[in-house]
């Protein structure tokens, strides 16, 4: 990707970062929001991740106790623009492996909550799944994470604090400052 | 373009290659943290857990399926039988297949697994009764009266017979003292089997 400083900006250019920032902060606050629901009992977590059934129980458990944690911290550091490009990446990945799960529950023609933002597990009879849903919610939630992993120099980020923000470098080019001199 | 704007302009190229070359350290050290901030989450969650577990679990003797399933009986086909032991779908199962069960069990076709299970733990007051209930049955196939103690459960129970929660607490309850006899939530309006108050399976 070239960064051409000597054109002026479109609005696209300018669009972006905020554009970005949004959906940042949007996907930060889902993922916090997921991870918290489900913190407080790992064990039913265990069992929501099992409920899938697409690993042994023992490694579900495993899986259904890291989970909540690492959602908020993916979250949380996300939220605060903290390596946002890395934890775009992460929180991605963990939706493309939530849209795989549900796809596969759906086409196994399993009933099941998908423990998204709860404590999931099999559905009581008279309640329908609604994969449909969560699958669209996970798919705008999947192009957000990806668009910041395409812009990742986003407003109101640690990053741009602690690194310097390009953006604004990008603003005055000091080769052509000083050539008008 | 004079000699000492060439200088100047070489200078400044160095120091923003410095600058970045800084700036990239500086940036793979935040992405380095972060990482190992999620890896430290995860493992948190997972100590967390383990700590959480209850320490005196005591198995079944008899149980197979990682220490969730109770065999009452052998044969070349395993039935899997999940239940609840609240559950009054779990209890129409019962009643209805129950016959056929045993006397496949009695022609030794069959090797029957119970796995009692706790879904509906958050229905009683204090939760757990369904946790409890199943528990009980594990101690009692450790003196080999699973399927009996699981039978006399379903046979005399007030509680999951009904389509209401507002009858689920009842006298084999109390002898168990796995939940004094108020359940909740209470049940409001009348009873009808399509009511929300209805038993999930």
């Amino acid at each position: 990707m070239t960064v051409t400083t000597a054109q002026p900006r479109t609005v696209w250019q300018r669009l972006a970062p905020w554009l970005a920032t949004v959906l940042r902060l949007l996907v930060g606050v889902v993922f916090v929001v997921a991870g918290a629901t489900k913190v407080g009992d790992l064990a039913a977590s265990g069992r929501a991740v099992n409920a899938y059934q697409l690993m042994p129980f023992g490694i579900a458990k495993i899986v259904g106790a890291a989970l909540p944690f690492v959602e908020i911290v993916v979250g949380l550091l996300l939220a605060l623009g903290l390596a946002t490009r890395v934890m775009a990446v992460l929180s991605a990945g963990l939706l493309a492996v939530y849209i795989f799960g549900i796809s596969s529950v759906w086409v196994r023609g399993l009933s099941i909550d998908c423990g998204c933002f709860s404590k999931g597990g099999q559905l009581a009879p008279g309640q329908h799944p609604s994969y449909l849903w969560d699958l669209v919610r996970d798919s705008l939630l999947l192009l957000a994470a990806l668009f910041v992993v395409v812009y990742p120099r986003t407003r109101f980020a640690v990053d741009g604090w602690l690194l310097g923000d390009n953006v604004v470098e990008d603003d005055d080019d000091p080769v052509a400052t000083e050539d008008a001199q | 373009v004079s000699s000492r704007k060439v200088q100047k302009q070489s200078n400044r190229v160095v120091r923003e290659q410095l600058a970045a070359e800084r700036r990239r350290k500086r940036n793979m050290l935040v992405t380095i943290i972060a990482v190992f901030a999620v890896v430290l989450a995860g493992l948190i969650g997972f100590g967390i857990y383990e700590t959480q577990k209850p320490k005196n679990i005591n198995v079944p003797k008899t149980a197979i399926d990682s220490g969730h399933g109770i065999p009452v009986s052998s044969g070349p086909v395993t039935v899997d039988v999940y239940v609840d032991l609240l559950c009054p779908i779990c209890k129409n199962f019962e009643t209805t297949a129950g016959p056929t069960l045993d006397q496949m069990v009695k022609d030794n076709k069959i090797k029957l697994v119970y796995h009692p299970i706790a879904i509906l733990d958050h229905n009683t007051n204090p939760a757990g009764y369904s946790t409890r209930a199943g528990s009980a049955t594990g101690c009692a196939a450790d003196f080999g009266k699973f399927y009996d103690f699981l039978k006399a459960m379903y046979a005399d129970c007030p509680w999951g017979c009904s389509w209401v929660w507002g009858t689920c607490a009842g006298p084999p309850l109390r002898r168990l003292r796995t939940m004094p006899p108020r359940p909740l939530p209470p049940t409001t309006g009348s009873p009808s089997p399509g009511s929300a108050r209805r038993c999930p399976a």
